[in-house]
């Protein structure tokens, strides 16, 4: 069986009507099932651009975009929101819970709009993935009872519930301390290995972006370098990564 | 619950005062709707009533008078005459077909054959005019309510018993059991017997007016088996017009008269106010709607990025614009609720003020109808704030910051 999960083919996007902007330009990228890659990059290099797109947020201008062969350029908004909600979970810099929630209701949200009903159904799913991401005392608390790392585990678990192939996360631990970080990160891992399921997380943190199995690094709309991590040594590595390091020096 | 329910509340209940401030408006709105349609109808109603409380619904008279049979005589050289006559119109011989004839129209609730001529009362040596109404008291009942508003005696009407007016009763000093004497237009005096007052919440009646027995009243005017005119009551008394224009095509040689033509300034009085009305009721909607429509579109806003991740989670369009319809809808219902209240709550507080020439009364169903416009009123402010939820861009609501 083939092993690719997502591909995207010359993919363009532009912004603006009387000024264009391009924001990918001619981007083609190939993601496997269970890779855990991160996309770097400086801001404007258009990794959100193309973590959108490779999420269903957004259509390319032009180009390609096959998951498991379906292609999804062709989508309308409605085949868009469900292909999203069944195959994507999405996690976020700025976590995006629902303040009027609580962490178990939040965490239930995407079963609630997959079936239009508000329901407990999967109530016992919510607080396994609640206890994953270790806040199962803190199931009952409205989202903004929360620490940041705690409402950034309660998103991670929401991402989950649906039992996506695909997570991407927009710079998740953009917005966090440093041990909260490594707590988001090794959770991150070890979902990716015992759900089986592909992380793609735009990061400016090299920490991360070392410890994933695969960088991919752009600029200006175009991805200028794509390696696996293990065929670099570690202090290669560490060079290639020196520039995309704007968090935490101190730290490393 | 639906899950766009379940949203639509929690939003609501997250902004407590900014949905309770918009609650409490549409509630005065919806108050004040009811409170002011409630007066004016209740006026129009009182007004009505006391307009067709004193007098028939439709009057059918004869359709000559003396006058037009002088004119009409084949020599030139008759007299034109009108002079002392009892009345000049001629009176209506042939009554009891015409009553016929009425009763077998099934809107026809009461008809009151009636001669109606005027004569002096004197007693204690004062004389005042009156109008003297032969009737039958069960015919003539359903128009004047004659049994139910006696103030004293009872309300017997038979040989030379007559009851008359509470004013006209007390300016004489006469008490039930008294007599008086009746002087009539021909010289004639007859010695009547007092029966009781009544009082027909109508100054001019109650000053003026003496019912008698027909049979006994057409032997003193000496008119033989003849009346004045015949007093027809109706199920719905709007329908005058309509019903007396329908007869003057159907019967001859009668004079139709209904209330509503002889009272055309009341009821175009009253139309006015209702449009008056009803203009202030169109705005009020309108301003409730626009302040529906405002909260929501505030919330919006306000929600940006909650409905961003609603939609990056999979929520569709139609989704996230019900979420805001249902607040709208919420809203409205919600309001309209507590403005029921509030306005029966303001009517009980108004009719329980005394001395009130008449009290207001509501009907549920034009509560319920008001309450209905202003719940619709809500769904239709949501179109635009629904609209533009809809139509946001997930990746512009949750960008960074």
């Amino acid at each position: 069986m083939d092993n690719t999960l997502l591909m995207g083919q010359n993919l363009v996007r532009e912004y603006g009507t009387t000024i264009l902007t391009r924001a990918l330009d001619d981007v083609s990228v190939k993601l496997n099932v269970k890779e855990f890659a991160s996309i770097i990059g400086q801001s404007g290099s258009g990794k959100s651009t193309l973590l959108n797109m490779l999420g269903a947020l957004d259509r390319p201008t032009s180009g390609k975009l096959l998951f498991r062969d379906k292609d999804l350029s062709g989508m309308d908004d409605l085949e868009m929101a469900r292909f999203r909600n069944r195959n994507i979970g999405f996690i976020f810099q700025f976590h995006h819970l629902l303040p009027e929630f609580t962490a178990l209701e939040n965490v239930l949200m995407p079963t609630w709009i997959e079936s239009g009903i508000a329901d407990r159904k999967k109530e016992a799913r919510a607080k396994e993935l609640l206890e994953l991401v270790g806040l199962k005392d803190r199931m009952k608390n409205l989202a903004p009872n929360l620490s940041g790392g705690q409402q950034q585990r309660v998103s991670i678990a929401r991402a989950l519930i649906n039992e996506p192939n695909l997570v991407l996360a927009d710079e998740p631990t953009g917005n966090l301390d440093s041990d909260s970080t490594d707590q988001v990160y090794e959770l991150l891992r070890n979902i990716n290995r015992d759900f089986s399921m592909s992380f793609l997380i735009v990061t400016h943190d090299r920490h991360i972006a070392e410890k994933s199995d695969r960088v991919i690094e752009m600029k200006d709309g175009r991805i200028i370098k794509d390696y696996k991590t293990n065929e670099k040594l570690p202090d290669e590595l560490w060079q290639c990564l020196a520039p995309h390091n704007c968090k935490y020096v101190h730290t490393a | 619950m639906k899950f766009e329910l379940k949203m639509a509340l929690r939003f609501m209940l997250s902004g407590k005062s900014q949905t309770l401030f918009i609650i409490v408006g549409i509630a005065v709105g919806v108050a004040v709707q009811i409170f002011l349609g409630s007066l004016i109808t209740s006026l129009q109603d009182s007004l009505v009533d006391e307009t067709i409380g004193n007098s028939a619904h439709i009057t059918l008279k004869s359709s000559e008078d003396v006058v037009t049979r002088t004119l009409n005589a084949d020599t030139s050289d008759d007299l034109l005459f009108r002079g002392n006559a009892v009345s000049t119109r001629k009176n209506i011989d042939n009554w009891s077909l015409i009553v016929d004839e009425l009763a077998r129209e099934e809107t026809v609730t009461a008809i009151s054959p009636t001669l109606q001529g005027t004569a002096l009362v004197r007693s204690g040596g004062v004389d005042r005019s009156v109008q003297i109404k032969g009737v039958f008291l069960d015919d003539a009942d359903p128009v004047y309510e004659i049994s139910d508003r006696m103030v004293s005696g009872n309300p017997l009407i038979e040989g030379n018993t007559a009851v008359i007016g509470s004013t006209l009763a007390e300016d004489m000093g006469l008490e039930t059991g008294d007599s008086f004497n009746l002087l009539l237009p021909n010289g004639g005096t007859v010695r009547l017997l007092v029966g009781g007052a009544f009082d027909l919440q109508n100054e001019a009646a109650n000053s003026s007016l003496i019912f008698m027995d027909l049979g006994r009243t057409q032997k003193l005017f000496n008119t033989g088996n003849a009346v004045s005119s015949i007093e027809v009551q109706i199920q719905d008394p709007f329908e005058a017009d309509l019903i007396a224009g329908k007869w003057k095509d159907s019967l001859d040689n009668v004079k139709i008269d209904d209330w509503m033509e002889l009272n055309q300034q009341l009821l175009t009085a009253l139309s006015s106010q209702s449009s008056s009305s009803y203009t202030i009721q169109f705005f009020v909607i309108l301003s409730i709607t626009l302040g529906i429509a405002s909260v929501l579109a505030v919330s919006v806003i306000q929600k940006s990025k909650e409905i961003g991740i609603l939609k990056a989670m999979g929520t569709t369009k139609k989704s996230t614009s019900r979420i805001f319809t249902l607040q709208g809808l919420l809203l409205g219902i919600l309001g309209s609720f507590s403005g029921i209240g509030l306005g029966i709550l303001l009517l009980t507080v108004f009719n329980s003020v005394e001395g009130l020439a008449f009290s207001i009364t509501y009907r549920w169903s034009n509560v319920l109808l008001l309450a209905t416009i202003a719940t619709f009123a809500g769904a239709i402010a949501s179109v635009i704030p629904a609209k533009r939820s809809a139509n946001m861009n997930p990746m512009e609501a949750i960008k960074n910051g």
